[in-house]
């Protein structure tokens, strides 16, 4: 048996280590625990407490919102602060946010950091139902507000919990305005759903079918992935054989765009392509000739009516200072609606005891950029809010409202796939 | 019903063949360094995602051509191929055990490519190439992923050309059959070994670049696609790299096929599954020549 050389060793093992410690940080380059606050640390101040996806999977989609966050926060004591009747003055806020790196591990104790280590008084909700749903016992056992920002899961309401409110509806009811307008169309007879595994792809799966067999749509495939799948011929093979005219795609972003563009490639050709995750980087990714007339579901657009809690030039404002596009972060305007009802809710409270706090939520009733909202107080479910998705289509570049026609500012087109565009192969090699 | 049942199923055959074609792709680089090198690069994966990720960019955010940019960046990779042999590989393998102190450095390596990866871009990417459906009656199949199928059988020929008939191909079997008479004859193992790995690892870049035609790619999936042309070379055995394209095909056919009658969600379960029989059962693969 030969020594084993110790320069041999250094080599072999310093690359391990070095490759461990450069991976651990490339993927995670902020410690989770530290802290981004807007700091105004006086015993009179409005602590709020969140966490956002700044490492992880999910920070391409919303690690940005940190700025959205820091920037309300600004903008709100600019104008003094909220208003606490009990204490007869406004009162700045602070905001405590932390990493949680996408992770729902991570979550959980930061947000029990929240709770127990920098005693918010009000929580924000991390990104997605995935992070969400494990906080639910939480915040509930502390007795925290606790507003939801992307994340409509059932699994989220139907606990039982007095605590958690969320602004937009749940998943199951997203889709409500795109059946309305399907079947104001009266065109297609058969629908078919791709959808993710996870909390996102089955809420959309449960509420599109119920709302598709009502609109008297046949559904011919209810196809269920995993999120990162790398190969969609099997699902495509079967849509071409059974010929939707709609094909209901509720996968996340970089799934959405994988499908999409090798159904292309395999001469899928349906009607419409309604892709629920119709954002930029889906948009870029499957290239804006192939995506045009897709249609999808955003929750706000510059051109919808409604002024909002705080007025629609604040949100205006609001984006272009925290160097926010609408185009690239539509779900922005998601989390706004948990700022425009935590301040609403606060100023109405005029208190910052949790239970008054909470009181208030319970009773709201109140515009946001995107409509009214008010919440859910049934026995199944409990928080949830009003807010729903518009349909929008990708018309030649642009995000077009098509529905409802109050609020529209563009015509439906229907049918709007354009497979038979012939791509000239020099313009693909670019 | 029985002809539309029959159209399904030769475009099930066709849709796993040319899946096979693709994954060859993805293992060929790997393929070269295993069965002529005889040296496992575990981070191979990374070697992908970073050939992707630099097409990827230059592409997409240089609007350089994309023939060009994968010319480029497989020759980018030849050369970090050949620098990764002579300072991380070459000082371990001169001893018994090296292959153990190789899988620890390529596997930190793995860690160390897919962080940079990570810091350079974060999200998902993907240059979908279109080309018109090939229309065969009333069967429809994948017109780029046919040319990726014909690139990848072109390449196999071509490297086994160059393996069987070159002065430098044989002196590359050579070392890899017997290392100390090949060093005895006056042939420059460091060198020929450098220059393999160098190839395997522009191999691996051209791989890269190819699959983001017809899939999206990110940072953190780089071990999963080392897993899978570990499947692969399992499958097909130790020997020629033509066996990759074998391997290949049938992984590509059983995935579609289970895809369709399972979901999609199963087909890597069932490769998995498969790999994990094989290791048990015939450790030497099942394609034999």
């Amino acid at each position: 048996m030969s020594k084993i050389d110790r320069r041999q060793y250094m080599t072999a093992g310093g690359a391990a280590v070095i490759g461990g410690l450069i991976g651990y940080f490339g993927h995670s380059t902020i410690n989770s625990d530290s802290n981004f606050s807007l700091s105004t640390t006086s015993d009179d101040t409005i602590k709020i407490g969140a966490t956002l996806p700044l490492s992880g999977a999910y920070s391409p989609v919303a690690g940005s919102f940190e700025n959205l966050y820091l920037t309300w926060a600004e903008m709100i004591n600019e104008r003094g602060g909220i208003y606490i009747k009990e204490q007869g003055k406004r009162l700045p806020v602070e905001f405590i946010i932390y990493d949680d790196q996408s992770d729902h591990a991570t979550a959980i104790r930061l947000y029990t950091k929240l709770i127990e280590n920098d005693n918010v008084d009000v929580l924000i909700g991390p990104y997605s139902s995935t992070l969400t749903i494990p906080i639910v016992p939480i915040v509930t056992d502390a007795q925290v507000p606790l507003i939801a920002t992307t994340a409509a899961a059932p699994p989220i309401f139907n606990q039982g919990s007095e605590w958690v409110f969320a602004g937009i509806d749940l998943l199951s009811a997203w889709p409500k305005h795109y059946f309305d307008m399907v079947a104001a169309k009266g065109e297609a007879k058969t629908i078919a759903f791709v959808v993710g595994n996870e909390p996102y792809g089955q809420g959309l799966l449960v509420g599109g079918s119920k709302l598709a067999h009502e609109t008297g749509l046949e559904i011919v495939l209810q196809e269920t992935v995993s999120p990162g799948t790398k190969d969609f011929t099997p699902s495509i093979i079967k849509l071409k054989a059974l010929e939707p005219d709609i094909i209901f795609v509720g996968l996340l972003a970089p799934d959405a765009s994988t499908f999409v563009s090798q159904a292309h490639q395999q001469g899928l050709n349906p009607r419409e392509y309604h892709v629920t995750q119709l954002i930029k980087p889906f948009i870029e990714s499957v290239g804006s000739d192939v995506a045009n007339n897709i249609t999808g579901e955003w929750y706000w657009t510059p051109d919808l009516p409604y002024s909002g809690y705080y007025g629609k030039t604040f949100f205006i404002e609001l984006m272009e200072r925290a160097d926010l596009d609408n185009n690239d972060h539509p779900w922005a305007a998601v989390h706004f609606y948990a700022l425009e009802i935590l301040g609403a809710a606060l100023e109405d409270a005029g208190s910052l005891e949790k239970p008054a706090i909470q009181q208030s939520l319970k009773n709201l009733n109140m515009l946001t950029i995107s409509g009214n909202v008010h919440f859910s107080d049934s026995d199944v479910f409990k928080g949830v809010g009003s807010l729903t998705p518009f349909p929008v289509q990708l018309q030649n570049g642009e995000i077009r409202v098509i529905w409802p026609n109050d609020v529209s500012d563009s015509e439906y087109i229907y049918p709007g796939y354009n497979y038979y565009i012939q791509l000239d192969v020099s313009d693909s090699l670019g | 019903m029985i002809y539309n049942q029959l159209i399904v199923a030769i475009e099930l055959v066709l849709g796993g063949i040319l899946l096979g074609g693709i994954y060859s792709l993805a293992a060929l680089g790997f393929s070269i360094n295993y069965s002529v090198a005889k040296i496992m690069n575990l981070s191979h994966g990374e070697f992908l995602i970073l050939g992707g990720l630099f097409t990827y960019i230059l592409v997409r955010i240089f609007n350089l051509n994309l023939l060009i940019s994968i010319i480029m960046v497989s020759f980018a990779s030849f050369i970090f191929g050949y620098l990764f042999y002579i300072f991380l590989i070459n000082p371990i393998q001169k001893n018994i055990f090296s292959e153990n102190r190789i899988i620890l450095v390529t596997l930190g390596s793995a860690l160390l490519l897919s962080g940079i990866a990570s810091t350079i871009l974060s999200r998902n990417f993907g240059l979908p190439f279109y080309l018109t459906p090939l229309q065969i009656g009333s069967i429809t199949i994948s017109s780029t992923r046919l040319l990726l199928f014909l690139i990848v059988i072109i390449l196999i020929s071509l490297l086994e050309i160059f393996l069987s008939r070159s002065n430098f191909g044989i002196i590359v079997r050579a070392v890899a059959i017997d290392k100390t008479s090949s060093q005895l004859s006056g042939i420059n193992i460091k060198y020929v070994s450098a220059i393999t790995f160098g190839i395997g690892s522009a191999f691996a870049a051209l791989g890269g670049s190819l699959l983001l035609l017809v899939t999206n790619m990110s940072s953190a999936e780089g071990l999963h696609l080392t897993v899978l042309v570990i499947l692969l070379v399992v499958l097909g055995g130790l020997g020629k790299i033509s066996k990759i394209l074998v391997s290949a095909i049938t992984i590509g056919l059983i995935q579609t096929i289970s895809g369709y009658i399972l979901s999609p969600s199963w087909s890597f379960t069932v490769s998995l599954a498969i790999l994990i029989f094989l290791l048990t059962f015939r450790s030497k693969g099942i394609i034999q020549t």
